[in-house]
This record gives structure tokens, sequence and C-alpha cells, in this order.
């Protein structure tokens, strides 16, 4: 019944109020329950963490201890100085580290006795060349399919891998191995090919590879091969630039002076004049050698290059280098020969400036002047005259041989100064082969205590150039080497 | 609950319980002669520490210590009036300008002395006015001495009605939702009309003689009056059943004239016309029922 109330303070249903607050109370005190039990939770939790990260800030600290101590060792190592005292020191091992003694021990051996050679040039390619060479197989040129050929004839199988990766194998060679360049000169064909033979057929070369033939204006036989070797010791060579011993342009030019550059220019000019094959000009795979040291002024006749190359015994002791005659007598040569000799055989160097130069360094091997070819006598003909004619090519050029000198003591067992293959159709004679054992001796000063007995390096061959101008005078400095056998 | 008339103030005491209101207790206290003034709208307390002493021991008489109650005041000092107006305002103090600019166009008091509340009910159907609100109105002076004494002995007086609206209530469970009932509250020198329906007053007439006597003429016509009145509104509406709220001296005749005029048997107030689970023995209805609808209205 809705009724009038006059009451000033008439009475309000409050149950509905007291219901509500009655409500928010209960609620009130649950959210307080929650809250404290939370609240509790966080307190425990709190400490914990606390706890926690206490510890983790007594680790940090002592790990920052720990750094900090390290940041001192490390100050106190200074290691810019003593990296730069490494840098220094691999500088200098890296310049000893190849073994030169090994090396010319396995040319030694695979290197006939009517080549020798005009530089030997080691090389390890850099990750640039790398890159550069890394072309496609070409096919064999018709040489190196002789070559093959010939070997193959012989029963030499060549090796699989080369078989597949004829000669242009890239310069990225797998550890252990080392790419060497070498300039020789040779009588003939025959002596060019076999040297190529051998070194198919000797365990420590791989992948020879005609580089590069021709004939100089001498009649000389020039050539380039590239063959791989393998180091005795299987490590790779951690350089990018090893030690040269090529007598060349590069390395002569400041040091040998200037006929050693002129040797170099006579040696390209050979390959253009005589319209020489060549094979893979440019030589891409050499790196720059290094500088040889300088001749002494008292090495005789012409300036010849004298790397430091002292190889040593597998003790460790230096290997003593018997010098060879610095001449060739011309008489010995035959006439249309003796120019050609001549041109090749360097001055020999005296007896005066062995003892004395070399035994100023011990007993270093050194590459001196240039020695001469020593033919068997059977295979050089007598010179008819002191002038010989100067031969006529096919292709009509003059070619003009010196007669080559020797020295009166060489001049019995003298190879043949040159050597033509049939193939070119040379009217002269082609000279026999020299043997090992017709080979002269080289002995005197450099020679073992004893005198009689050969020397580990018992041949040095060389060329001298007489008809060169004297300030142009280029003496090839070579050496041939020869393993003893026979004692 | 009280109950105050100018010679006695009665209390009644119920509870409520799952059967229905149940009467506990009856107690009264004579007041003495010109408690209060006389007056068309009643007086004020004469002697209000007079009426105190009287309120105190009838507190005293009841015992139990009284928080709040309920206080029903003769229909001559609680006057009733229906009117139409326009929408109230929301504010108490334009809402309580416009109620007394309203009851003072009609009725002859000094509305500035009157405590005055309204209720709105439904409105007639054919009425001018969208509204239609049920103004109670009281002199103010005397609703604040009543409230004073009753406030000094510790209670709040948070229920003011007068008698017959008290009576609506208590008989408003006897009627059905939406039957029309009347109620006929029958004094010594005054009677009230009312009609009501679905729990709110349609009707309420207020009729007293000066000269202290009813005379039938007058009442006779007034019933036929507000019976025509309520045939006109509500056409449809048929008067289910009228309550006698009166002396019984007077009961007899006044059943004759409502039988008369309202064509519906009227009942004396009985027992039975309340939601009580037990009665009082020597209980006058007539006394107690508006006790008892007071109770109701304030437990709603």
């Amino acid at each position: 019944m809705k009724l009038v109330n006059l009451s000033r303070r008439p009475f309000l249903n409050t149950r509905p109020v007291k219901r509500l607050a009655t409500f928010l109370w209960v609620f009130g005190a649950l959210l307080l329950l929650i809250n404290g039990w939370l609240f509790g939770s966080h307190i425990t939790g709190s400490s914990k963490g606390q706890g926690r990260l206490e510890a983790l800030g007594r680790q940090i600290d002592q790990e920052q201890e720990a750094l900090d101590a390290k940041i001192e060792e490390l100050r106190s190592l200074n290691l810019p100085t003593r990296n730069a005292r490494i840098a220094e020191l691999n500088e200098l091992i890296e310049a000893r580290t190849f073994p030169w003694s090994a090396l010319f021990g396995s040319l030694e051996e695979v290197l006939p006795i009517d080549v020798y050679l005009a530089s030997v040039r080691p090389t390890v390619a850099d990750k640039k060349k790398k890159e550069r060479q890394r072309r496609p197989n070409r096919a064999l040129t018709a040489r190196e399919a002789r070559a093959r050929d010939r070997a193959r004839a012989r029963g030499e199988e060549p090796k699989a891998e080369e078989s597949q990766q004829p000669a242009t194998k890239v310069v990225a060679e797998p550890p252990g191995l080392v790419r060497l360049d070498l300039a020789a000169y040779a009588r003939n064909d025959d002596a060019m090919f076999e040297l190529i033979e051998n070194f198919y057929a000797s365990p420590q070369f791989e992948a020879p590879e005609l580089k590069r033939e021709g004939i100089d204006e001498k009649r000389v036989l020039s050539f380039s091969v590239s063959v791989l070797y393998r180091l005795p010791n299987p490590e790779p060579l951690p350089v990018e630039e090893v030690q040269t011993a090529e007598q060349g342009a590069d390395s002569s030019e400041a040091e040998s002076g200037e006929g050693q550059t002129e040797d170099g220019e006579a040696l390209a000019e050979a390959d253009g004049s005589e319209g020489g094959t060549v094979l893979d000009p440019g030589s891409e795979g050499a790196v720059d050698p290094v500088r040889m040291p300088a001749p002494e002024p008292s090495m005789g006749i012409g300036n010849s290059l004298q790397p430091d190359l002292r190889p040593t015994t597998a003790a460790g002791q230096p290997r003593e280098i018997r010098r060879a005659p610095s001449r060739v007598d011309d008489e010995a040569l035959p006439p249309e020969e003796g120019e050609a000799v001549r041109s090749r055989t360097p001055s020999r160097r005296p007896a005066s400036r062995s003892a004395s130069g070399d035994a100023s360094r011990g007993s270093s091997p050194r590459v001196t002047t240039g020695v001469p070819l020593q033919p068997t006598p059977s295979a050089i003909p007598a010179p008819p005259s002191a002038q010989p004619p100067r031969a006529v090519r096919p292709n009509n050029r003059p070619t003009s041989r010196p007669p080559a000198r020797t020295t009166p003591s060489s001049s019995t067992t003298r190879r043949p100064a040159t050597t033509r293959p049939p193939t070119r159709q040379d009217p002269r004679p082609v000279p026999t082969r020299p043997t090992a054992s017709s080979s002269p001796r080289l002995q005197g000063a450099f020679g073992p205590a004893g005198g009689d007995e050969p020397g580990f390096w018992d041949r040095l061959l060389g060329i001298d150039r007489p008809e060169m101008p004297t300030e142009r005078l280029v003496v090839t400095a070579t050496v041939r080497l020869h393993e003893e056998r026979e004692g | 609950m009280f109950a105050v008339t100018p010679n006695e103030l009665r209390y009644g005491a119920f509870h409520s319980g799952p059967q229905g209101f149940a009467f506990d207790l009856e107690k009264r206290v004579e007041l003495p002669e010109e408690t209060f003034a006389s007056g068309v709208l009643g007086g004020v307390i004469r002697d209000p520490k007079g009426f105190q002493e009287k309120l105190q021991s009838l507190l005293d008489d009841i015992g139990a210590p009284i928080e709040g109650a309920s206080l029903v005041l003769p229909d001559t000092w609680m006057r009733l009036a229906l009117a139409e107006m326009e929408d109230l305002p929301k504010r108490a103090a334009a809402r309580q300008e416009v109620l007394s600019w309203k009851l003072g166009h009609l009725v002859p008091f000094s509305v500035k002395d009157l405590r005055i509340s309204a209720i709105e009910v439904t409105p007639f159907p054919n009425q001018e006015e969208p509204r239609r609100i049920l103004l109670g109105f009281a002199i103010d002076m005397l609703l604040n001495q009543l409230e004073s004494a009753f406030d000094e002995a510790g209670i709040q007086l948070g229920n003011l009605t007068n008698n017959t609206l008290a009576i609506l209530a208590a008989v408003e469970e006897a009627v059905g939702p939406d039957d029309l009932a009347a109620l006929v509250s029958v004094f010594d020198d005054s009677y009230t009309l009312s009609f009501f329906r679905s729990g709110e007053p349609l009707l309420y007439r207020y009729k007293g003689f000066a000269d202290g006597g009813v005379f039938g003429d007058s009442v006779l016509r007034d019933l036929r009056m507000t019976a025509g009145f309520l045939q006109r509104q509500f056409p449809d509406i048929v008067l289910r059943r009228a309550f006698l709220a009166a002396p019984a001296e007077l009961e007899e005749q006044w059943l004759g004239w409502l039988e008369g005029e309202l064509d519906v048997i009227p009942e004396p107030l009985r027992f039975e016309h309340f939601d009580l689970s037990r009665g009082r023995a020597g209980v006058s209805w007539v006394q107690t029922a508006p006790l008892l609808g007071a109770a109701r209205i304030e437990v709603y």
C-alpha cells in the first residue's frame, strides 16, 4: 500500500543496504585474506630472491675480479710488441724453411747430363694467384703428348692423376708439394725430354709441365719447366713468398749488376728470335723472387749470380760444393758448336777466389761462375777453326754458335757443347749422350778432403757469351747437381 | 505502534511470522482533557511535558525498549486530498513549494503551517492533468511536538499516518488485487469515505461536523454523489467490498446507509479481515486495525 507519510525522519528500508554492506564486508575480508596470503608469498619469495641476487652479486664480483686479473695479465704481456716480434721471427723462419739441400739433391737425381739449369724458383702461390690460376684444364700440347707417349712406350706409365690433369695443373698444390719453375738449357731435345721423363719417373716430382721452349741466337735450346716438388717434410710452407734461386732479370737486377739483367733478357729474346714454342708464357704461378745476395766482385770473368743456396747434409752440416772449371777451351769443341759452347760456357772462377771467398763463407754452397759443359771426348769433334761457320737454319735465319771454351784441365772430359735433335734437320752429327761415368768430375778447392773424390755438387754448367759486350756480359750461373753414386 | 487521539495514547505490538502477524501486546494510557488545543485540524500540545510524562508512563508499562515506532493520527489531524498535477520537480524544495501551492488551492488552510507530503497514484481516465497525487497534510507544529516527545523517549517516529490509511493497509489483504473496495471510518464528529484499488487510494473524502452531530441526509447525499463520481470515472469497475469501521453504537445505522447507497453489503471490521495468526480476546478491532495497518506499512 502506497501511503502518505508525514514523518520528518521516515523509516528507510536499510535491509538491502545492510545486505550489500555485509556482502562487501565479506568480500573485502576475502580480498584481505588473499592480499595477506599474496603479501606473505611476496615476502617469502622476495627474501629468497634477495638471497639469490646476493649470491649472483657475489659471483659477479668474483668473475669481475678474475676478469680484471686476466686483463691485467694480458696488459702485462705487451701483446703488440710480442706480435711484432713473432711476425718478425716468422718471416725469418719462412725465409729459411725451404729445404734447398733436399731440392738440389732431388734435382741431381733427375737432371740429365746434357741439361743444365739456369734458374730454380720454388713457388708457393698466394690466395690471389690461386684464384687467378683456377682455370679449366687445357688439352695437352703436341710436345707434351709426345713426351707422354714416349714415356708410355718405355713402360713408364704416368701417374693417374697426372694423366687426368695434365700440364696446366693449378698452382693450388696440395700440402707437401711446391711448384718449381725451372729454366734450363739443353744440348738437344732428347736431353730436355729425358729431364721431363725423369720428372715423371721420380717420386719426388709430379706433373712436369713444359712451359716454354726455344732456341736462342746462339743455337742453345732453352726451355722452362714447371714441376711439383714433393717436400721431404710434408708440412706445407706457411709462406707466400719464398726464396728463389733464379738467375733472372728480377733477382739479378739489383744485386748482380747489368749483366744479370741482360741474361734474363737474352733468354727472353732467344725465345722470341728463334721462334721457339712458348707453351705457357708469363709463368703466372711464380711469385716475386727473393733477392739473391750480391755476388762478390772477385768471382771471375763476367758477373755471376750467387744465390745464397747453402745445401746441407742430412745432419745439418753444410755440404761442400766442388767448383767446376770456369772456362772451356775452344779447341775442345766441334767447329760448328764452338760458338754455341762458348756462349754457354761461363768463365771459370779462379781457384784463388774460391779458396778465399768460400773459405770466408765456410762450407756454404754457392753458385759461382758458370762451368762449361763437359762433353765426352768422342762426342766433341775437333774444331776446324777458331771461328766456326755460321749455321743456316731452315728458316734462313743465321745462327752462330760461339766456340766453347774449355779449360785445359777439363778438356779430356768435355761433354758435347750442344746436341741437336734429328728432327731439326740439323746437318751436324748428333753427339752421343754423355754418361755419368764419362762426366768429368769437378775437383779442386770445393771438393771434399782428399781431392780425388767427387764432391756432392760435382757439376756446374755455365755459359759465357764472349760475343756480347763486356758491359752486357751475361753469365748464367747454374748448378748441375749430381749425386755421387759411384762410391 | 502508537495511536493517539485527543484523549488516549495506545500502543500495540505485532511481530511477523510465517503465518502472518501476531498481536502481542496492547497498552494504552489516558490523556488528560485539553492535552491538545482544539481546531479544525486538531491542535498543538498544550502541555508537552505532561504529554511526555504520559508517554514515559506508557513506555514504562510496556517494559521493552523501543527504538522506532509508527504513530497513527486521527483523520481530523491528518487530512488527505487528491489533486491533478503536471510533473513535479525533482528538487525537494521546489517540489514542496509546488505541493504547497497546489494544496493552497484545495483546502481553506494556511499551508505555511502545514507539513505536506504526497504520493503519486493512478490517474483517472478522464482527468485533465497527466498526473494524480495524494496529498497528506497536518499541522507542522503538532507533528513536531509529537516527534520531539517520542525523540526524548528515545523513539524515532518513522511513520506518521492517519487512521483510515492505516486501516486500508490492514484490510488490503482481504481485497483482491484489482477489486475496488470501500472503507468508511466513522467517528463521533466526522466520517471518512475512501475507495481503494490495487493497494492505492482512488478516492478519499473526509466529512466533519462542527456542531458535533452527523446528519443522515448529508451522509446519504455524500454517499450518493461519491458513488456516482466513481461510476462515471470507472464505469466498468464494480465495488466489491465495503468495510465499516465505526463505533458499535453507530454501526447499525451506517450499515444501512452504505447498503442503500453503494449497492454492496457493508462489512464491519472483524478478525477475519486481517492477516493475523492469532488475535486477542476483548479487543476492539476498530481501534486495533489502525495499529495493525501501521505495522504492515512499517514492515513493508
